[in-house]
């Protein structure tokens, strides 16, 4: 039961996705573009359709927003918004034109095409972009406590700002700053900010600050730019903040911290943390490609070659979910994967593709420097760094089903080598998330205890549907309703 | 390398190996158990748990039965918690074809001198569970069935294994057996191991190791899928089946609806054999068509997760248990065919007699592993 | 009161229904927005751990923000852009 066919079907419309439809449509092959959200443009040119045309101080951030989405216009190009994928069926083959090695099941989710649909294709391109790093600390999991994406989201999305004396951003990172800026500049409010990073960093972190500058001069502007508006908007900043809590009882009252010996407590109405962003592995793990750790980020992607080329032979990973870049490199990516797809499809010869895909990988290499300084000045803090260390009974690290830390350290010591064991001995990561919002700390979490690397400590086992499924959706694919009548 | 001796080694860690490693151990053996992957990884964790004697073959009937008593005292013997509740368990007639077929099988049944199943109507089958849909029309039911947490129940085996001194050695997997002065002889991943006798618990891998002893005992490997719902407010007591379908649905304590029902996923070889289970959307729609033909409010549940173990299955569905036709000392406990879970706790003592050479009362004659011989084997 | 303010003025509007209330939204809202705006803390109760439960990542990842849309129990709101005549009800899971 497949609907429709195509060359190559692209899974996320951000950049990365937006770009390697493009560079697959360039060639004359058909593209299946499947992304989620309600409109394409990823996380971080949300709603860039409506942003860009306002204008304003957000849309300064949504810089080759509009090019990248004609390619929504592309004959070639099909677009599903507001699609879930299901799951997908890779096979070996050998004639990839008569025989098609990928099949994903996916979910159209719109009001007047809600219904599952399969569709086959030549090649898989997952470009499923970033989420922000979960960070636990007691207390997270009350209504008001909030990632500092999220609070960009709500912006991005609506237009909305958060308001009052009670909102505190706390973490570290250019996103916290940025969203600061961004808060401050649409009339919302911020009382406080609580600075996790470690003082001395900047310091230690200058060796690299000069060829950073050199390789991406724009975004090491914008970032210093960040810094001194930042601390120069008045809001109070709290530096070497440990000891985290949230306190409240329907939802955030208050929270407390530590600071230079001392215990604060303020009242706040919105909490929003940060520590970075980390890969959205969920697609990649579901398709059991390789995983490499990456120390930097502290956190798992599929393993690829520079052309985005994975561990199983149709697949190709792209942008910020194949490793943390940023925009301006998820793009690129993604537009190489694209190439690179084109050439393995026979679209594009070898000589043709080294002409395209050689400016690509220049623009790309020319740009590590400035990523590896920013990985290194915002390092990920350690994984209980957010709360003290006697928090762990009233620390959580599955919100689905309410596994506390001390409970995870009770499975290590009864056994639970790994992720996937702890995930059995006490459902962390069996609930309605599936294991998004606590994979990354549970990895680091067993392999601190264990006295492995997260490498060999590994990551929980994916497992269909990539998103849970109603069981009336499902019943479109059976292919007969009642099978005694 | 000098090898490791024991009094007995155990191929495969999954509920059946636990159960007869913890046996022989409780027995003053000296057991290790040889696992290539980890615990309880496949057939074993994609279990529906269904401790069920209900619409049993003749053959495993009597040996369910005896197993149901050592499911209420297995907490208590492992020191944990296995999730056993005596739910009971149900099977539903959609149509009057189907209610007939349940009416003939009580008959056949209590022929042969069993009364556990019992027919009920209509009425007393919704006053047991309000939910189900209006068209069944009655079932046939055993009330002191039940089911158990497969996860739960493997890592309380696990857990009393280790604590009893019996070594588990995961990612070992055995490459070769053969005879040796002192018993048998095992090439594993992690080197040589002399044992007394073995036993061959390899679920989907049990061909190939009764292969090494010349035996031809065929199983097919299946990947049994199994469905998962998000948490829902408590609606179905006991295991319910239908008759006619392929399903097996419960709702489990933290109000998670399981389905099974044999539906299969592909299956990914390796160079060691099937690999792993790939689930299948299409197969578990099916199996979810068949769930809410019984209960329509399933129609808004979510499905969170699917997932597919490997499992033997013979061709007769029958289990082998048994020694070894061609090489003494070596005995059979595989091919459960997907309906082992049951049968666990038993399969210890009853493998233990064997190895002791001590008489008890099972009738295992059905499950020789020489039945096939005949008919020609792999 | 919500501490959420438009920083935009709104364009055209529509219309939805939350927990039997009539609301105007806009059509670039998702559901997770006009609840945030509206005040809402409590998108749900956790049904492990049995308190209330609201969005944290406004991007899908989370599953903090189920409701029921249109009788669907457990839709991510934050994924949902509102359409005139949306019927949204707050509470977390349950059945039928």
């Amino acid at each position: 039961m497949t609907d429709d066919t195509c060359d190559v079907i692209v899974i996320g419309a951000g950049p990365a996705g937006l770009a390697a439809a493009q560079s697959v449509a360039d060639q004359g092959l058909s593209v299946r573009l499947i992304d989620e959200q309600p409109t394409a443009g990823g996380q971080i040119w949300r709603n860039a359709a409506v942003v860009t045309r306002r204008g304003g101080p957000l849309a300064k951030s949504y810089g080759g927003a509009v090019a990248a989405l004609s390619v929504l216009r592309n004959d070639h190009v099909k677009h599903a918004t507001s699609a879930t994928v299901l799951e997908v069926a890779l096979s070996q083959t050998s004639d990839t034109a008569r025989d098609p090695p990928v099949c994903v099941t996916w979910l159209s989710a719109t009001q007047d095409a809600r219904g599952v649909r399969e569709t086959a294709a030549r090649a898989l391109i997952v470009a499923t972009g970033a989420m922000e790093r979960p960070v636990l600390f007691p207390g997270a999991t009350l209504p008001g406590v909030m990632g500092i994406g999220a609070v960009q989201s709500v912006l991005k999305q609506s237009g909305l700002v958060p308001t009052g004396d009670g909102v505190v951003l706390a973490g570290q990172g250019p996103l916290l700053m940025l969203t600061l800026g961004q808060i401050l500049a649409h009339g919302g409010s911020v009382a406080a900010v609580l600075d996790f990073g470690q003082s001395g960093r900047v310091a230690r972190t200058t060796s690299g600050l000069f060829p950073a500058l050199l390789s991406d001069p724009a975004i090491m502007a914008q970032g210093a730019a960040l810094l001194w508006r930042a601390r120069r908007s008045g809001v109070a900043w709290h530096r070497g903040v440990t000891g985290l809590r949230a306190i409240g009882k329907d939802g955030i009252e208050q929270i407390a911290f530590e600071t230079g010996g001392k215990t604060m407590q303020l009242t706040c109405s919105l909490l929003a943390v940060h520590d970075g962003v980390i890969p959205n592995t969920q697609l990649t793990r579901l398709l059991a490609l390789d995983h490499v750790w990456s120390n930097a980020q502290q956190a798992f992607a599929a393993r690829s070659t520079p052309e985005g080329a994975t561990s199983a032979p149709s697949v190709w990973v792209a942008g910020d979910g194949a490793g943390i870049a940023g925009a301006e490199v998820a793009r690129l990516r993604g537009a190489l994967s694209g190439l690179d797809v084109a050439r393995a499809l026979g679209a594009l010869g070898d000589p043709e593709f080294r002409t395209r895909a050689d400016p690509l990988k220049r623009h790309i290499s020319r740009r590590g420097p400035a990523r590896a300084f920013v990985d290194k000045l915002y390092a990920p803090l350690p994984v209980t760094a957010f709360s003290k260390d006697n928090a762990a009974a009233s620390t959580v690290v599955c919100r689905c089903e309410a596994v506390t830390l001390a409970r995870v350290h009770d499975a290590i010591r009864d056994g639970a080598t790994g992720p996937n064991r702890v995930k059995t001995f006490t459902r962390c990561g069996m609930g309605a998330c599936q294991g998004r919002m606590c994979g990354n700390a549970l990895t680091r979490i067993v392999a601190a205890a264990t006295r492995s690397a997260p490498q060999d400590a590994g990551a929980l086992r994916i497992r269909p549907p990539l998103k849970p499924t109603l069981i009336s959706d499902y019943l479109d694919l059976s292919p007969t309703h009642d099978p005694l009548s | 390398m000098t090898p490791d001796r024991h009094d007995l080694a155990v191929i495969g860690a999954g509920l059946m190996g636990l159960s007869v490693a913890l046996e022989a151990r409780t027995r003053g053996m000296s057991v290790v158990i040889l696992e290539a992957e980890t615990c309880a990884r496949h057939a074993s964790s994609a279990s529906a748990g269904g401790v069920r004697s209900l619409n049993r073959h003749p053959a495993e009937i009597a040996l369910t039965r005896a197993a149901l008593p050592l499911w209420e005292g297995l907490a208590y013997r492992l020191g944990r918690d296995c999730g056993f509740r005596r739910s009971g368990q149900i099977r539903v007639a959609e149509d009057a074809e189907a209610m007939q077929a349940l009416e003939d099988r009580a008959t056949a049944i209590a022929a042969l001198g069993f009364d556990h199943e019992r027919l009920v109507t209509r009425d007393e089958l919704k006053a047991r569970i309000p939910a189900i849909a209006d068209h069944c029309l009655g079932a046939l039911v055993v009330d002191d069935d039940g089911f158990a947490d497969p996860l739960a129940t493997a890592h309380a085996w696990r857990h009393a294994n280790a604590r009893a001194g019996v070594l588990i050695r995961e990612h070992t997997r055995v490459m070769s057996l053969e005879r040796s002065t002192a018993g048998l002889r095992l090439a594993t991943a992690a080197g040589p191991i002399e044992a007394g006798c073995v036993v061959n618990t390899a679920g989907a891998w049990g061909d190939r190791i009764a292969g090494f002893a010349g035996d031809g005992m065929p199983v097919r490997t299946a990947a049994l899928q199994m469905i998962v719902t998000a948490r829902m407010p408590a609606f179905v007591d006991p295991v319910v089946g239908s008759q006619g379908r392929k399903l097996s649905l419960k709702q489990t304590a933290a109000g998670s609806v399981v389905i099974g029902g044999a539906y299969k996923g592909d299956v990914r070889e390796g160079p060691d054999g099937p690999l792993r289970g790939v689930p299948r959307a299409g197969r578990a729609a099916s199996n979810l068509a068949n769930a809410v033909s019984l209960f329509p409010a399933l129609r808004a549940a979510r499905v969170t997760r699917i997932w597919a173990g490997l499992e033997g299955m013979t061709p007769d569905g029958l289990p082998y248990l048994g020694q070894s036709r061609t090489m003494p000392g070596l005995f059979h406990a595989f091919g459960f065919s997907a309906h082992g879970f049951a049968l666990a706790p038993l399969i210890g003592p009853l493998m233990a007699d064997l190895l002791e050479g001590k008489r008890n009362n099972h009738a295992i004659a059905p499950f020789a592993p020489g039945r096939f011989d005949s008919v020609g084997s792999v | 009161m919500s501490i959420w303010k438009r920083a935009i003025p709104p364009g055209e509007t529509v219309t939805i229904h939350v927990n039997g209330q009539t609301v105007t939204a806009t059509p670039d809202e998702t559901v997770a927005t006009v609840l945030l705006r509206l005040g809402t803390r409590s998108f749900g109760i956790n049904p492990a751990s049995g308190y209330p439960q609201a969005p944290a990542c406004l991007m899908g990842v989370c599953f903090g923000c189920l409701c029921r849309i249109d009788g669907r129990p457990g839709t991510q709101a934050c994924l949902e852009q509102v359409r005139d005549g949306m019927v949204v009800e707050t509470g977390g899971l349950r059945v039928s």
